[in-house]
């Protein structure tokens, strides 16, 4: 029983003295472990008094429960100890950069054709194309623009031969779609236009968007209506739509849209030239005219169509101040848009 | 179009708009005569005085400054010095005294010209806002009152509107049309005047015969004769009035034709009545080849559909377009022949454009004149000449006028304007905008017959009427209504969804977006493809001819693009001067040529990489560019679910590209494109200092059978096996081909391999060879494969391999 008593305290004592879990180890080794003092003690058991023995046992157990109560707080404390200098020692300077990563990004044209097309396809507008180089009907006769008309000087216009031009609008992409398709029609033709003028806020090749409707009934209500949904979407809902009276060959009645300056409110800034007004696109109610040039009897179906400048969207909506950028890829320019 | 308020006057009154000026310019552009912009030069007259000057001496420092003594009515005269030569002692001139701020604020003050005191300026046409160039200082009229404010000596000045008049608005290309206009919008009588004809002499048949051979080129003509004018200089009040609207004064005879043709609208011509040969005036078709000489002296050959003004032997005029340099007005004539028709916009129009020629006459009569007013605007302007150029108007007149141009009503029902607006309009209020319009309206209740006046040739259908009815009552009458949704709505063509999704794919995997113009100089392409043929072998539709424009603005400019490549290398190089040291860069889009006759586009994508990252962790740098553009390549490929490609050596070489550094793409059974290291050659000549990388691709092949479904396959059951092996050989033989013969030899139980190392020291460099080590995954579906099976697969890869590709194992 001296024996086991000392073996007690030595154990403690040695416990409390490991400074690391290693250490700790060997202790629980000499005096507890399989072949440790504490088993040979139990092996020493045959040499006591037969009814001594399970008292002996008993007492043995106890110590060796004790003592490995002692270790566990023991270990879990430096354990927890060395994880912490463990985890000390491997800080790392996260101010320093990651690898550089390209992070790529979507030109902020088709940015606003894709962000334009998002807002009308919910209401039921979607995408058709058509080609640059149209014949002269598509892009004018059937526009309701006649060979000689005056007319055609509203459009400085890039020849391919006699018969071809570079579209100056995206406007014959709604005789493609009426000649394919049946009404009722809702759709949307983006894309790249051509007129003969260069300057510093002329760009001979921009883009345009338009939209066509065709229905049994369709009112001037109805086209300021949704051109004014997709302009509160677009530029926020305190944009205030407005319709002028103007001239377009392939609507009537037409109407120019301005919207109040998203910049400034409508209060007047550089952007609108003090009006508090933007100009953005022209619009109508599809000319009769053109229906029929299109097969669409203009008896039974009504039609109204706008368009935009998608340039001019991209200007007024991000402050763009230069229309050169648009084409010179400066990686200075293509970096904001990565968002 | 310019239009002066104080010629406006005459016709209406517009007095009390005076000191509101913004609300008449905002009244007309709310009703579709936009005003771009506004003139009023008076506004800058405060301190301008009329001054007389005392002496004209020479600055005793500069030759060619004077320096004048000014009498501006105060007690003593003013000292300033004046840089113009046109003026004398005794002159009245205009003088802007000390506190004047003309216009681009440009103010006045006291100051000191070459040591001399000078207090104030004295003024050209131009510094006072009245003409566009001057030549010299204004010298004004004798009579004005010494130290009289400009403003009174010279009538409030003019304002001028410049109005952006649609083409379908050509009535309002004259004052008295404005005047009507404004008439209609503010509820104002026109101010209504006849010109006073006192007719003499002989009768009009007896100086001219007038033959019309055409009447629907020309439906109304109209002639007077004018005897014994003296040509000479118009008054003041009538060169202001033309230079106010921005044209020149030539002599009075001319003056009158433009101030008609600016007043009503009318296009007049004056011929010089003594060079009409046999006194015969026909109206008739030209003959093709026919020459004709205009009043400038260019010569024009003519078309069979040109109109002419022929005299008993020769063409005097190009019908509505110019005068010929023949028979016009000159300093000695002294009768004339003044001319006023009604020529269909169609032809001068089609005459105009055939021979370049654009004058104020063929603009208007292009747009459509009033064929009812040929007559009273041929009678004012004979008065006129008659008032300002002496002469006698000769009794009678020519009108030939067969078939008078009719006006049919048109019917429309209120039902309809309000059905088309989207709101609900009252019978009253249509009717009252259609007769404030001038137009006849007939009917009642529901249903009208609505005439339009002469000049509004422009209102034919019942939708003109709406617009009419709208832009009157005012566009911002116009609810806000969504158009009802029936049908299911249709999607989008399929080439917009997936071209975005292509770019947004791109976008992810780390390049930008560029876009640039869609056409470019010629035979840039050959810059980077060389010859036809050589494109062609790597899949890309060029043709022979390019798609060429015949206008263009310029040589950069001229040709639709037959590859993107060359404007991708226009964007590396701009940015490469601008210090970009490394960047990406895509464009998706149509590249142009010819199929015989036909244009066609093909959908292209091409991608640029310029330079390689410089950061603490790039491990890319280590390995050549292309192979960052070949990871972003295939990894879009196989983000479109593209299964069926390799890469293979080119059969031609692309001079744009570096002959052993390019590859083509094999898609799905044929040859899409290529993809390569920038010639250096090519990088030299274009100063790009940053290795390139480029590839072009032909999109329309990419974007066969898509949008392709994920297929899905069960989990593997069992687990793979791992086998290594490295193979030493010949560095040309290309990982592609031993990865081929692997795949072949291994068979179905090979679920995939990769390169993990590639390994060649100085020694092999030098032998040519190189160490290329494949690991191998082994999977069945059925069982766990053992050792034994998977080592006998690798036995019979690496004989197969070392066999038939001459390898050795490592």
């Amino acid at each position: 029983m001296e024996k086991l008593k000392k073996i007690k305290e030595d154990a403690q004592k040695a416990i409390a003295e490991a400074k690391t879990s290693e250490q700790l180890y060997q202790v629980k080794v000499q005096f507890f472990g399989k072949q440790g003092e504490l088993s040979l003690l139990m092996k020493e058991v045959g040499a006591l008094p037969k009814e001594d023995r399970p008292a002996f046992g008993k007492e043995v157990n106890i110590v060796r429960a004790a003592l490995q109560q002692s270790y566990d707080d023991s270990e879990s404390r430096l354990k927890t100890a060395e994880l912490a200098d463990k985890l000390q020692k491997e800080s790392l300077d996260l101010t320093l950069p990651g690898p550089h990563l390209s992070l790529g990004g979507t030109h902020p044209i088709p940015r606003v054709i894709n962000e334009i097309v998002e807002i009308l396809s919910r209401i039921g507008f979607s995408v058709r194309s058509g080609p640059l180089v149209e014949s002269d009907r598509y892009n004018f006769t059937a526009l309701n623009i006649p060979e000689n008309h005056p007319a055609r000087d509203m459009q400085d216009t890039f020849y391919i031969d006699e018969n071809h031009v570079l579209r100056t609008h995206t406007s014959p992409v709604q005789i493609h779609t009426m000649e394919n398709e049946k009404p009722p029609i809702r759709v949307l033709a983006p894309g790249s236009v051509f007129r003969c003028d260069s300057d510093a806020s002329h760009s001979p090749n921009f883009h345009q968007i338009e939209a066509l409707l065709i229905d049994k009934k369709v009112s001037m209500s109805d086209l300021k209506g949704t051109i004014s949904f997709f302009i509160k979407e677009f530029f926020g809902s305190e944009i205030k739509t407005r319709f002028r009276p103007s001239f377009f060959p392939f609507t009537e009645p037409s109407a120019e849209v301005d919207c109040s300056c998203p910049l400034c409110k409508g209060e007047g800034c550089r952007m609108c030239g003090q009006s508090g007004w933007v100009e953005i696109g022209g619009s109508g109610l599809v000319h009769p005219n053109v229906l029929k040039q299109a097969g669409v009897d203009p008896n039974e179906w009504q039609g109204f169509a706008f368009g935009f400048g998608i340039e001019r969207m991209a200007i007024i909506k991000y402050g763009i101040n230069d229309i050169r950028l648009f084409v010179e890829n400066d990686l200075r320019f293509l970096r904001q848009f990565e968002s | 179009m310019k239009i002066s308020l104080q010629w406006l006057n005459d016709y209406i009154d517009l007095r009390d708009y005076n000191d509101r000026l913004d609300e008449l310019s905002s009244l007309l552009t709310k009703s579709g005569l936009e005003v771009e912009d506004m003139e009023n030069p008076s506004a800058h007259w405060d301190h301008i005085v009329v001054g007389e000057l005392l002496e004209v001496g020479r600055h005793p420092d500069a030759d060619k400054l004077t320096l004048c003594k000014v009498n501006v009515g105060g007690q003593e005269p003013l000292q300033i010095v004046c840089g113009a030569k046109n003026h004398k002692q005794g002159d009245k001139v205009a003088v802007a005294t000390v506190g004047a701020v003309l216009p681009g604020d440009f103010k006045i003050k006291k100051s000191k010209i070459r040591g001399v005191e000078s207090f104030g300026m004295l003024c050209s046409k131009t510094e006072l806002g009245l003409s566009e160039e001057s030549d010299g200082i204004l010298i004004m009229d004798k009579a004005v009152k010494v130290g009289a404010p400009l403003k009174e000596a010279f009538g409030e000045g003019d304002v001028v509107f410049e109005l952006n008049v649609t083409p379908n608005r050509a009535d309002c290309l004259s004052h008295i049309g404005l005047a009507r206009e404004l008439s209609t919008l503010l509820d104002r009588p026109v101010k209504k005047t006849s010109p006073e004809i006192r007719e003499s002499g002989k009768a009009i048949d007896d100086w001219i015969k007038v033959q019309l051979k055409d009447d629907q080129g020309c439906p109304r003509y109209c002639g007077r004769i004018i005897s014994g004018v003296k040509v000479g200089p118009s008054p003041t009040w009538l060169q202001q009035r033309l230079q106010a609207v921005g044209v020149n004064s030539i002599n009075n005879i001319v003056d009158i034709t433009n101030y008609v043709l600016f007043e009503y609208g009318q296009p007049l011509h004056a011929f010089d009545y003594s060079q009409i040969q046999k006194q015969t005036i026909t109206i008739e078709k030209a003959k093709t080849g026919e020459s004709f000489t205009t009043l400038d002296g260019t010569e024009v050959k003519l078309n069979d559909h040109d109109l002419l003004i022929k005299d008993g032997g020769r063409a005097v005029a190009l019908a509505g377009v110019v005068g010929g340099q023949n028979s016009g007005v000159s300093a000695s004539t002294t009768d004339i022949f003044l001319e006023s028709a009604f020529f269909t916009a169609e032809g001068v129009r089609k005459t105009s454009r055939a021979h370049g020629i654009e004058t104020d006459s063929c603009y208007r009569f292009s747009r459509g004149v009033d064929p009812e007013q040929t007559l009273a605007a041929m009678d004012r302007a004979a008065a006129l000449i008659q008032e300002l150029g002496g002469g006698e108007i000769q009794k009678g007149h020519v009108d030939l006028y067969p078939k008078p141009v009719e006006f049919n009503p048109i019917k429309i029902s209120i039902d309809y304007v309000s059905e088309r607006l989207g709101f609900t309009i009252e019978a009253q209020d249509f009717v009252g905008w259609m007769k404030r319009l001038c137009c006849q309206v007939n009917g009642s209740g529901d249903t009208y017959e609505v005439t339009p006046p002469s000049y509004r040739w422009d209102l034919n259908i019942p939708e003109d009427l709406v617009e009419e009815f709208a832009r009157l009552h005012g566009y911002d009458q116009l609810e806000e209504t969504l158009p009802k949704l029936v049908e299911e709505p249709t999607p989008h063509a399929f080439a917009f969804d997936f071209n975005n999704k292509v770019s947004q794919l791109l976008a992810g995997l780390g390049v930008y977006q560029s876009v640039n113009y869609a056409f470019t100089g010629e035979n840039l392409w050959k810059s980077v493809w060389g010859r036809v043929d050589v494109a062609q072998s790597c899949g890309l539709k060029i043709s022979e001819a390019p798609v060429k424009l015949k206008n263009p603005i310029s040589e950069e400019l001229a040709v639709m693009r037959e590859s993107l490549l060359p404007s991708l290398l226009k964007n590396v190089s701009h940015n490469n001067n601008h210090g970009i040291s490394f960047g990406r860069l895509f464009e998706l889009a149509p590249t142009h040529y010819r199929e015989g006759e036909v244009y066609k586009e093909e959908m292209r994508l091409a991608l640029a990489f310029w330079g390689q990252a410089e950061g603490l962790w790039d491990t890319q740098n280590k390995i050549p560019l292309i192979y960052t553009l070949k990871m972003v390549v295939e990894g879009l490929l196989t983000k479109i679910g593209a299964k069926n490609w390799r890469w293979q050596n080119m059969a031609e070489l692309a001079p744009g590209f570096h002959p052993g550094q390019s590859i083509q793409l094999f898609y799905e059974g044929k040859i899409v494109g290529l993809m390569g290291t920038m010639h250096p050659q090519l990088k030299a000549d274009q100063k790009i200092r940053s290795e390139v990388a480029w590839a072009e691709f032909n999109f329309e092949a990419l974007s066969a059978r898509q949008p392709r479904q994920p297929q899905f396959h069960s989990l593997p059951k069992f687990p793979s096996v791992e086998r290594d092996i490295a193979l030493l050989g010949p560095e040309t033989v290309s990982a592609q081909d031993i990865g081929a013969e692997i795949k072949r030899a291994a068979g179905p139980l090979l679920e995939s391999f990769q390169v993990f190392d590639v390994y060649q020291d100085k020694a092999l460099k030098e032998a040519g060879q190189r160490s290329i080590a494949f690991r191998m995954h082994f999977q069945s579906a059925k069982e766990t494969l053992n050792d034994e099976q998977v080592n006998e697969l690798r036995d019979k890869v690496v004989n197969s391999v070392c066999q038939k590709l001459g390898l050795e194992i490592r």
